[in-house]
């Protein structure tokens, strides 16, 4: 890949020596000299994004967001499928309260997660953060939500009233009549408005959304050809640690045969954009 | 791909930097105790009939069960007591189920183990305590005298029914009221 020239290759060389060093360094928790060979190793080939994205985790450990966010944004820009980039530029706006962007990257982090090589690589730690993020902003926007719907609710409730004690002035004769039917209003109104709250009102997520092994929402589907449907990282857990079999059904199952489950990502990610209390983790 | 994820991303939850952020590649071991609060709260909300778990005390991984003896068998109106043993990487092996009240059952051991296929080869992930349960109960509407670990109660169980559902019976009025 290196173009003409033995000076650029002993370059690259060097750059990759002064990788590995960082690497050791970031494993004793060396995070200055772990970041200081990285950036020698930028200078020698800036265009190498895990050089940008080894950095940018060393000063995440420091909790210095603003370098995290320009590293990985660079590392973006020369490699745009970086799970790594993606899901660290997203942790780093979300602790800038930037929420909507924070959240878009984790999400592309998901997504690449899911396709990446080996499949389904950092899904789960980026799902808990993914989901923390949201439910958090479930939680922002819900409790306005149910404070609006609260107050229009009374309002409802006291224009019907006000209708009903104007009528009464008008009839004589039907009181019986018009006490009953004020009452079914009212009725009707609160089941009108308790399903308008529904979204909003934590229950159980559906079970043909769970995985039968995890028994939580799932994050990354997998078909099994028994057709069931299992959490990626779970079901190859189960493959290596108890034996090739689908759990359910007990027919032999190899992890090559596993597919993801397209439509059941979609459903639940329809689910959880309207049903944003299940993010709970 | 490799080099890439030998990064300093590649680090091993190595656990000296207690990692907020680790790269850790697949379930942790809060996912066996992730799924065992899910089971809890999938109990409470719907339990098995005539059947109850939930943890002892404070140790998730240690649970105590009740089941109802079935009506219509010896062990009728017997409340009998088990404890629920999970492992660290539970549901990928069985849980350990002992019964803690004595009873006559020819899949019963002496110290209380209860001989399930479910709980051994048998094991699936996708089982639960509550499908677990629910085989205990019908293995007590239905013993299975051809794998039992008591000879003897196996044996009584199939030359002379009547005998030994008196003695089961004797046992349930005994131990389990």
């Amino acid at each position: 890949m290196g173009p003409s020239g033995g000076a650029l290759s002993a370059a690259a060389k060097q750059a990759e020596q002064l990788r590995i060093d960082g690497n050791a360094y970031f494993k004793k928790d060396r995070f200055g000299a772990a970041i200081d060979a990285y950036t020698e190793a930028i200078t020698l080939c800036p265009n190498v994004p895990v050089y940008w994205t080894n950095r940018a985790l060393c000063h995440l450990k420091r909790h210095n967001w603003e370098r995290v966010e320009e590293d990985c944004r660079r590392a973006i820009q020369l490699d745009n499928h970086s799970v790594k980039a993606h899901y660290m530029l997203g942790l780093a706006l979300l602790q800038k309260q930037e929420h909507t962007k924070g959240i878009r990257e984790l999400e592309k982090a998901l997504d690449l997660g899911r396709g990446a090589n080996p499949k389904g690589y950092m899904v789960e730690e980026i799902w808990r953060e993914l989901a923390r993020a949201k439910y958090q902003e479930w939680e922002r926007t819900s409790s306005k939500r149910s404070w609006d719907l609260q107050s229009l609710k009374e309002a409802c409730e006291s224009a019907l009233k006000e209708k009903h004690s104007l009528d009464m002035s008008h009839m004589e004769g039907f009181l019986d009549d018009a006490t009953t039917s004020q009452l079914e209003q009212l009725e009707a109104l609160q089941r009108v408005f308790s399903k308008a709250a529904e979204g909003d009102t934590p229950t159980e997520v559906p079970d043909y959304l769970c995985c039968r092994i995890t028994l939580d929402i799932f994050h990354d589907p997998v078909i099994t050809p028994s057709g069931i449907t299992y959490e990626r990282a779970v079901i190859l857990d189960h493959l290596q640690k108890v034996g090739r079999f689908d759990p359910v059904t007990r027919e032999p199952l190899d992890p090559s045969q596993l597919v993801p489950n397209l439509a059941i990502k979609e459903a639940v990610q329809a689910y959880l954009d309207t049903h944003g209390w299940a993010y709970k983790v | 791909m490799k080099t890439s994820s030998g990064g300093a991303g590649g680090g091993r939850p190595s656990s000296s930097s207690a990692p907020t952020y680790s790269w850790a590649p697949t379930t942790s071991v809060s996912a066996s105790g992730k799924r065992i609060h899910r089971e809890m709260v999938e109990l409470n909300n719907d339990p098995p009939p005539h059947c109850s778990a939930g943890p002892k005390g404070d140790n998730l991984y240690h649970w105590i069960a009740t089941i109802i003896g079935p009506p219509g068998t010896a062990y009728q109106g017997g409340i009998f007591f088990l404890d629920i043993i999970f492992p660290s990487d539970y549901p990928f092996n069985p849980p350990q189920v002992v019964f803690k009240t004595r009873i006559y059952h020819c899949n019963v051991g002496t110290d209380g183990h209860v001989s399930l296929g479910m709980l051994k080869d048998g094991w699936s992930p996708a089982l639960t305590i509550t499908k677990v349960l629910t085989a205990i109960r019908s293995l007590l509407t239905n013993p299975d005298p051809y794998n039992a670990v008591v000879p003897g109660i196996a044996h009584l169980y199939l030359e002379n029914k009547a005998k030994h559902d008196l003695v089961a019976g004797e046992w349930t009025a005994r131990f389990a009221k």
